[in-house]
């Protein structure tokens, strides 16, 4: 009997049937039936058995969802949707989106409205896998089933005996299962449970594609839309006898914008305002904690997650994101799949962005937590991005705007051994104009690496030249000049840390000399020029060559020191000492020759030395081409270009261009005015000009 | 009176008419009588030797010869084969149902033998009609074995007939007086016994001479519980055989239907109206008190549930 199911009940019906034959046929025997009766009482004792086999023996759902009462407001598209669906009897259908969005209210919704279309409705909470929900008989209780391993040896046979059991209950009548939260990627036993002839509803957290399901089987779950189903909600899930103010109708309209009309979100908002009871059991903060716990995450999934939700609310572009954090795109597709970051092509189609739902950026800060630690990676990357963003248009760097103000919005309290990252970001502020944002952040920099270095560090001599140039750049002059005599005290009287001191050093001393040449001190900014100079080809020896960072090599440096000497000399009209240097210095090494902002430097020198030497025609030229090129690098209003500006109007005026000058110093002046009203020494300047037209 | 005492009775009266001469060598008597009345009254011996030459169509060569014919005609043998009794019939010029009744009653045989190989064709037909009788009984005798007993033999409903002769062995053995000292460690000994089989498989496949004995036990066991005399008749009459006869004597005298006859109707008024199951537990626990009481009596030819493969139990 080895390979052989020995049914003893039902064999024991066959023999009590068999006998019931033989003993009709053998009726004169003393076993067989001795008269009608005694053989219609053997009958019917027979058809009892058989009866209490067949009840023993059949199976049906043991039980029954029945939906309790529970406030619901619109979804009217989607019920209609589902109903469509179902009816057409072509497979599972599938609710998808992110958590909170509504996608289980609305499967009891629908269970509510359409309950009298079942004979039986099963709602399963998904586990581990479907052969477990199928298997648990306190989910799935069919009569007479029940697992034990003496009848089924295994799971995988009990699942199996009960799938089909339930397949030959689905075909005598009409069932739904809902499978609430089934958020695997993948099931193996996914086709076999979808197969079943039962209408099937799931909802899930992840993109259905995920299974391979039909699109069309698809229902992608968002906030509310339509105008009358959020009053509805607001007036359902209000207090009936209190209603919104219009302040407050006002507040929660906008915070509902923000999370795209998020219902749970809402929910909390409105209990928050009214001190309702809690609707649902859980807390928002457990609701925001379990956004994730649904999910197998990867570290690098999370440090995705992490970095994302301190991104702007319109997203980053995908490559620029990859660029910055060196994220895979597979991690990214899978969080994209699991919904929790979202990927949208621009209005214009020009780059697909990648963002997250207010709401699970909400989550993500509470639960990730990042800091400047956990997302430096984040920070080197933006910096290797913005380290040159000097050279580069105003244009260029717009793109990277928002990102570079929402990673210092992020990390508003920096810590001092990510200078160098923060420090370049700071300078890429007061590049793209945001002068104010750039002196609140450099201070509060300058604080933390005096905290970590001390005093008299080198770091915090660099740091201090480069508060002094946040300053200087926001023509804050004054202040810029004291951070530069600063910074030159500090290192002057601090330990050499490394090579790079000689490079830092030399800078200061370049700072200094320019401070000295435009408080008209020339002797001692030539001093310095030259101490800078010196100090920079130590470096360059020590060095090899290579420039300090991302900054400028030494040959660079260098220009730059002998073309602050040139100005120094012009200011003293030393025109032909000045020339003569001027002709000296490696204009190649100080990128005159290339077509961005690098030359600007050695331009505007050029400009000076050519009007100095009335050469005023060459010098219009040149101003004309600079003042081109400063704009589109710097803006129309940058200080750069106002002095460019500046220049070119005074070239205007020796040339006799009168009407050209006053227009050019108006523009100048329009500028101060709207954008630099405390540059009152400027702007008496240009007043002066102007009126000595 | 109990059941045993009255087995002990049916015993006792049965055997008291074995000392009685046998009904049927009486009729033979007259048949000799009637042909020796048509033949002149030659004189025995002459008679005798017109027997022999009619049956083997030569004259006797010495006295010893006709000796059997002798022996045959007062009873004290039977002719040793079948043939050889028809051809004692057809020298005394019996008709057809006198060959009949020579050969069911007198020889105590089935009226035909089928002998592998050798069935004409009218043989043919009445071989599938008996060995299907048999079939169906057999069939119907693995069909009534309840689900308990094919579990605690671990036999599959579906192929229980390929273990009929072990199932028969079993039932066999509880209806005999050996089961009471039986050894259940020797169960399955009689798998190993090729004459056993044989000897099962060619009785119930109607080849060559089946005793009537012994188609009365394969009746019996094989029907059980619905066995009446009726039935057994029934049975008989469809293989060839005598029914079940009052007055019908084995070829050594023994009153073995009067005997089953007895116990039928002891049965019949017992178990009257009985369940199955309890009417089958009656009959083996009573023919194997039955059998203690024939085997007490010394009795030996009377035991007709018994047979050969069960000697070694009994030893």
């Amino acid at each position: 009997m080895a390979n052989e199911k020995f049914d003893y009940e039902r064999e024991l019906l066959r023999w009590e049937e068999y006998m019931l034959k033989l003993r009709k046929k053998y009726c004169s025997t003393p076993a067989g039936f001795k008269n009608s009766k005694v053989e219609a009482a053997a009958v019917r004792t027979y058809e009892e058995s058989c009866a209490r086999f067949r009840k023993s023996r059949s199976h049906q759902i043991a039980r029954n969802y029945t939906p309790v009462e529970e406030p619901f407001a619109g979804r009217e598209t989607y019920l209609t949707l589902m109903r469509q669906m179902l009816d057409s009897h072509s497979g599972p259908v599938i609710l998808y989106g992110i958590g909170g969005v509504g996608k289980s209210a609305l499967a009891r919704e629908y269970i509510r409205r359409n309950k009298n279309c079942y004979d039986c409705v099963l709602v399963l909470t998904y586990r581990h896998s479907l052969q477990d929900v199928i298997c648990d008989d306190g989910q799935v209780p069919i009569t007479n089933m029940r697992y034990s391993c003496d009848t089924y040896k295994s799971k995988i046979s009990y699942f199996r005996e009960k799938l089909r059991v339930l397949k030959e209950i689905a075909e005598t009548g009409r069932i739904l299962l809902l499978f609430d939260d089934l958020n695997a990627e993948k099931d193996k036993n996914l086709h076999a449970v979808f197969s079943l002839p039962c209408d099937i509803l799931v909802t899930t957290r992840i993109n259905p594609d995920l299974w391979g399901q039909k699109e069309n089987r698809q229902i992608h779950v968002m906030g509310l839309r339509d105008k009358s189903e959020k009053e509805d909600f607001f007036r359902i899930f209000a207090s009936g006898n209190k209603s919104l103010n219009v302040e407050q109708k006002n507040l929660l309209l906008s915070c509902c914008e923000e999370t795209d009309w998020h219902p749970l979100d809402m929910i909390f908002r409105i209990r928050e305002m009214f001190e309702l009871p809690s609707v649902y059991p859980s807390e928002k903060k457990y609701f925001l904690a379990d956004i994730f716990r649904r999910f197998s995450l990867s570290q690098k999934e999370k440090q995705i997650i992490r970095e994302l939700c301190i991104m702007p609310v319109q997203g980053i572009p995908i490559s620029l994101y990859i660029q910055l954090s060196g994220a895979s795109r597979e991690h990214i597709n899978r969080l994209t799949e699991y919904l929790l970051i979202q990927k949208v092509w621009t209005s214009e189609g020009e780059e697909e962005m990648l963002s997250m739902h207010p709401l699970i950026a909400e989550a993500a800060l509470k639960i990730f937590l990042p800091d400047s630690k956990n997302c430096q990676k984040l920070l080197w990357g933006m910096y290797d991005c913005i380290y040159d963003a000097w050279l580069k248009t105003y244009t260029e760097n717009q793109r990277v705007e928002p990102y570079v103000l929402a990673l210092l919005t992020a990390f508003s309290r920096p810590r001092g051994w990510l200078m160098k990252p923060l420090e370049a970001m700071v300078t890429f502020l007061w590049i793209q104009g945001y002068s104010k944002e750039a002196r609140a952040y450099v201070l509060k920099l300058m604080d933390s690496v005096e905290k970590r270095y001390g005093e008299k560090h080198q770091n915090t001599g660099e740091m201090a030249l480069r508060v002094a140039a946040v300053f200087f750049n926001t023509m804050d002059y004054e202040r810029a000049n004291y951070w530069y005599f600063k910074g030159y005290e500090i290192l002057r009287v601090c330990r050499r840390e490394n090579i790079a001191y000689y490079h830092i050093f030399s800078r200061a001393c370049e700072k200094l000399a320019q401070v000295y040449s435009s408080g008209g001190l020339y002797k001692n900014a030539l001093m310095f020029f030259d101490m800078a100079y010196e100090n920079e080809v130590l470096f360059e020896e020590a060095s090899g060559g290579r420039a300090y960072y991302a900054e400028h090599d030494s040959a660079i440096c260098k220009a730059y020191c002998q073309l602050g000497k040139v100005r120094v000399l012009l200011d003293m009209d030393k025109i032909q000492e000045a020339d003569r240097l001027y002709h000296q210095i490696n204009l190649e090494a100080s990128g005159f020759y290339q077509n961005d902002f690098h030359g600007h430097e050695a331009r505007s020198v050029q400009v000076l030395l050519m009007v100095k030497k009335g050469m005023y025609e060459e010098a219009l030229k040149c101003c004309d081409s600079l003042l081109k090129r400063t704009c589109k690098y710097r803006g129309n209003s940058s200080k750069e270009t106002l002095e460019v500006r500046e220049q070119f109007a005074d070239i205007c005026v020796l040339r006799g261009e009168l009407a050209n000058a006053v227009m050019e110093y108006g523009q100048v002046l329009e500028q101060l005015m709207e954008k630099y009203s405390g540059q009152k020494e400027w702007i008496k300047r240009i007043l002066g000009k102007m009126n000595r037209i | 009176m109990g059941t045993k005492n009255q087995l002990i009775q049916f015993v006792q009266n049965c055997r008291k008419k074995e000392t009685e001469e046998r009904p049927e060598v009486k009729w033979l008597k007259e048949k000799y009588q009637r042909l020796y009345h048509m033949s002149g009254h030659p004189g025995k011996a002459r008679m005798d030797a017109v027997i022999y030459e009619r049956m083997h169509g030569s004259m006797p060569d010495k006295e010893s010869d006709i000796l059997k014919i002798r022996f045959w005609r007062t009873g004290r043998h039977l002719p040793v084969n079948r043939e050889q009794c028809i051809r004692f019939g057809q020298a005394l010029e019996m008709s057809d149902d006198e060959m009949k009744y020579l050969i069911q009653n007198y020889y105590d045989r089935s009226d035909h033998v089928f002998e592998s190989g050798k069935t004409e064709a009218w043989k043919e037909a009445l071989y599938i009609k008996r060995s299907g009788y048999l079939k169906e009984l057999m069939e119907e005798y693995i069909l009534k074995l309840p689900p308990n007993r094919l579990l605690e033999m671990n036999i599959s409903p579906v192929g229980a007939a390929a273990y009929l002769r072990h199932i028969y062995f079993q039932d066999a053995l509880k209806c005999v007086s050996v089961y009471n000292g039986f050894d259940p460690r020797h169960l399955f000994d009689h798998s190993l016994s090729v004459s056993y089989e044989s000897e099962l498989n060619r009785s119930l496949r109607l080849e060559g001479e089946v005793s009537r004995k012994t188609m009365i036990r394969h009746l019996i066991l094989l029907g059980m519980p619905f066995i009446s005399r009726r039935v057994l008749d029934d049975g008989l009459r469809t293989l060839g055989y005598l029914p079940l006869t009052e007055g019908h004597t084995m070829t050594k005298g023994e009153c073995l239907d009067d005997l089953l006859l007895l116990f039928l109707s002891l049965y019949e008024e017992v178990c009257a109206g009985w369940e199955p199951m309890p009417c089958l537990e009656w009959l083996r626990t009573n023919l194997r008190v039955l059998d203690e009481i024939l085997v007490e009596a010394g009795a030996l030819n009377l035991r007709f549930m018994y047979f050969k493969a069960l000697r070694e139990y009994s030893e």
